[in-house]
């Protein structure tokens, strides 16, 4: 008997129609064709390049909850790192206009690190469920703002012109801000696709006894994933900077963990752990851009938007069931079929 | 570069107040098959646990390749090269059959090689075929059966530089064909020099495989012999060992009238056409294997567990199909786990007793302390429940005092039949008796009991009849003189004429 070799669908797109994401995707074009088709202006490619700034900070920090909530657990801390890292970089910048960005970027990374390897010794050494964990990290880091800042803003002829650059520009026509989301989903997707390490995250959160009778280093990869996300959300501070280029003590970030899971969630990943893609949430990320510009574009009252989103969870998560449950009949289908055949 | 020898020395062993090992000691020489064989709880599994890092001893040493071993972490054990494949396999069910296979391989740190996937499933499809299985190495985990599953938990152990490997009850869910070719790679891989620990219920495949077989009972070692000197017969008789005492409890009260009439039950993957009867006044014990299905019938019964098919009566002809039925017909369950099933942990004792009896103690809704007090009171000294008072909490309780926790708070009720799993696990002696008499007493009074035991002396003398199950089926019903140890392991492993050794 010789086993058919396919080749890996971890490495090609060998049928889009079997991916997981797929249902997703087809949900973010219909919505992106009906709202184009009620008001044409929103196809206008000035229109197209804000629908995908204004989902790129939720890329960035969407790739890391992918992987925290893969591994069973969540961060509900993120928008207070986010804003930790902010503020820190801000107060640089301010007093220094001339540190160089490069280095800004560097101590955002270290400062959301931080922040995420509190979280994942607080969760994986310290046995406190994550949620518990990042609701109390959450009021923490914010507090750490009003102490770091003295309760002062930032205010935008504080921050450096190279910065605000960061959203608009760069040596190729995307945008810095973009240019980092992709990096932040491909290098996650690459992690979780192509690497034994990425397996050993799946596999924490796929069967967590198991992974430890099998020996994988439960705790060190808890650790690894939260710090992961952590340096994002840093990252995500400095675009955060250069996008609005004020940084309120109590604004800054406040919230985002909502739109971050919804994103992911919305993007397939199992909220128990196991499985997900940064794809998936990369689309989530889209869908909630598309639906809040497009809900504005086509003249509805901006009271229905977060609404909206809420619904969009809901339909989401359901549909995701149904093709999960489509999807393992195909697979036991097959299987069938090849012992009969044999 | 293999073990030269594993040596256990006087290995003890407590889950909580029950000893389940007791001075233990077992050698493994290099490159043989070593098979150990016992009763259910006799703590085959248990030493395979300690010896493989997932739990540690309470007393005793391990010596591998002679280092000490003792105090080594579950990963320092798994990374050495020691693997176990237990009867559930540890997989992920998320990940692919070739990712599953992969997770736990170790890349140097000290080497800039990279993870090849290509080499990695070109291996491991070569394993799989070896194997005869005939899924891709690509299909997810979720959609395979357990049968397949094992299948994949082997190969991935097989796939590391194995120095020990464990394999404790291996055939339970393979067919024939998949056996042979299970023992086929077995015996390759011994020839290589991996010594290998056999667990196995099935004793014709253990004289098959092994070179020695060691025979636990009770958590003690009674003999090691070599397979070739020994037999089936001495084997069971050694697995038994004890005399075989007189029934102590008369049946003469029997009545005829039906109480609880199972017909042709169906769960899928756990239960399969089971059908019996249970009269009045009637102890009904259930023997067999763990995983034989005996605790998912009795949860199938009380309607905890999915059923495609069959039906369950009481003695009016109802049918029961919700636990709330069940409970209505005076059906009652007191689970295995006591722990998690059988009892509120952080309540009190009177807290507990009084859980299922708030119809008689409450008004409009309202709870009664007066009157709780003075019923809870009344259990406690019905059932000799001993505690310092009735408010310490559950946890607080010996296994033998939470298990008539769990009884008092049914029993207080009319209950027709008593359904009850492993009365007398983790239960002193003490205690055993008295929850032995308790459920004599009841059964004198009228009510039916259908009992699930591991405790083959339980069965023996508390039981009327004995039905002994197998894959979720029922092989053979013993009466009278006939309920005797080496029957029921007799059916329990399916030894008996006419009776299969596979599932299909």
């Amino acid at each position: 008997m010789k086993l058919a070799l396919r080749s890996n669908p971890n490495h090609a797109i060998t049928n889009i129609f079997k991916k997981r994401e797929f249902g997703i995707f087809i949900f973010v074009l219909v919505l992106f064709l009906t709202f184009g088709a009620l008001q044409p202006r929103f196809f206008r490619s000035d229109n197209l390049w804000a629908i995908l700034s204004s989902v790129g900070i939720l890329m960035i920090v969407g790739a890391g909850q992918t992987l925290v909530i893969v591994t069973r657990n969540i961060d509900l801390s993120v928008g207070s790192t986010l804003g930790l890292s902010a503020m820190a970089v801000g107060m640089i910048a301010r007093s220094h206009p001339t540190f160089p960005t490069i280095g800004l970027l560097l101590i955002s990374l270290v400062v959301g690190g931080f922040c995420g390897l509190i979280n994942g010794l607080l969760v994986s050494y310290g046995k406190i469920p994550s949620i518990i964990a990042t609701l109390g990290t959450l009021a923490v880091f914010r507090g750490a703002i009003f102490v770091l800042s003295n309760n002062v803003q930032i205010d935008p002829n504080d921050v450096p012109k190279k910065i605000i650059d960061l959203g608009v520009t760069s040596p190729i026509w995307v945008p810095w801000l973009l240019i980092f989301a992709f990096l932040a989903i491909s290098g996650v997707s690459l992690l979780s696709r192509r690497t034994l390490a990425g397996k050993r995250i799946y596999a924490i959160g796929s069967n967590p006894e198991g992974a430890i009778s099998r020996g994988l280093a439960f705790n060190r990869i808890t650790i690894t994933v939260f710090v992961i996300l952590g340096a994002l959300a840093g990252l995500g501070g400095v675009m955060y900077m250069a996008r609005y280029a004020t940084i309120n003590p109590a604004d800054v970030g406040r919230g985002l963990e909502f739109d971050v899971i919804s994103a992911v969630v919305i993007g397939g990943t199992n909220i128990f752990g196991g499985s997900g893609s940064a794809l998936g949430t990369a689309l989530g990320c889209l869908l909630i851009g598309i639906l809040s510009n497009g809900l504005t574009v086509v003249g509805v009252s901006p009271f229905y938007k977060t609404c909206a989103t809420g619904i969009l969870i809901l339909a989401a998560v359901t549909l995701d069931n149904l093709v999960r449950k489509k999807q393992d009949q195909n697979f036991l289908q097959e299987i069938r079929k090849q012992r009969v055949s044999k | 570069m293999s073990l030269d020898s594993l040596v256990c020395t006087d290995i003890s062993k407590w889950y909580g107040e029950a000893q389940v090992l007791n001075n233990v000691n077992f050698t493994l020489a290099a490159n043989e098959i070593h098979a150990i064989v016992g009763e259910n709880g006799a703590g085959k599994s248990t030493l395979v646990k300690i010896i493989s890092g997932l739990v540690s001893a309470d007393l005793g040493k391990i010596q591998a390749n002679g280092t000490d071993r003792t105090h080594a972490s579950i990963r320092e054990i798994q990374n050495s090269g020691v693997a176990l494949i237990h009867q559930e396999p540890r997989l992920f069910p998320d990940l692919s059959v070739l990712e599953n296979v992969c997770v736990d391989y170790q890349v140097k740190t000290t080497s800039r090689e990279r993870f090849n996937w290509k080499k990695a499933e070109a291996e491991t499809v070569a394993l799989l075929e070896e194997l005869g299985c005939s899924f891709s190495p690509n299909s997810p985990v979720r959609a395979l059966s357990v049968a397949d599953q094992q299948m994949v938990d082997m190969v991935s152990a097989l796939r590391k530089k194995l120095k020990l490997l464990i394999v404790d009850e291996p055939t339970a869910s393979l067919t024939p064909s998949e056996v042979d070719r299970l023992f086929t790679t077995l015996r390759k891989l011994n020839k290589n020099g991996v010594p290998i620990i056999f667990i196995g219920h099935r004793l014709e495949e253990v004289l098959e495989i092994s070179d020695r077989v060691t025979v636990l009972k009770d958590g003690e070692v009674v003999a090691t012999k070599k397979t070739k000197d020994t037999s089936e017969d001495e084997l069971i008789r050694l697995m038994v060992g004890r005399n075989i005492e007189q029934r102590t409890w008369s049946h003469e009260n029997l009545k005829t009238q039906t109480q609880l009439a199972v017909n042709g039950l169906v769960s899928p993957g756990f239960i399969s056409d089971v059908s019996f009867e249970v009269k009045a006044g009637e102890i009904l014990g259930i023997g067999g294997l763990v995983g034989a299905g005996r605790s998912e019938l009795l949860e199938t019964i009380f309607g905890l567990r999915h059923r495609s098919a069959g039906d369950v009566t009481d003695s009016q002809g109802k049918h029961i199909k919700t636990a709330q039925q069940a409970i209505q017909a005076g059906i009652a369950l007191v689970p295995e786990d006591r722990a998690h099933n059988g009892l509120a942990l952080n309540r009190s004792v009177s807290e507990n007793l009084i859980v299922n009896n708030l119809g008689l103690t409450s008004k409009w809704g309202t709870r009664n302390f007066k009157k709780e007090q003075l019923l809870s009171q009344g259990l406690i000294e019905k059932f000799r429940i001993k505690i310092s008072q009735a408010t310490q909490f559950g946890r607080e309780l010996s296994g033998g005092n939470q298990q008539k926790v769990s009884l008092a708070k049914w029993l207080n009720q009319e209950i027709k039949i008593l359904l009850i799993d492993e009365p007398s696990r983790g239960v002193d002696v003490g205690s055993k008796a008295e929850i032995h008499q308790l459920l004599n007493e009841s059964a004198s009074t009228g009510m039916s009991v259908v009992m699930v035991s591991s405790d083959m002396r339980e069965l023996i003398e508390l039981s009327h009849r004995v039905l002994v199950m197998r894959n979720g089926r029922i092989m053979g019903e013993l009466r009278g003189k006939d309920i005797n140890e080496e029957a029921i392991l007799r059916l329990a492993s399916g030894l008996t004429a006419g009776s299969t050794g596979g599932k299909k």
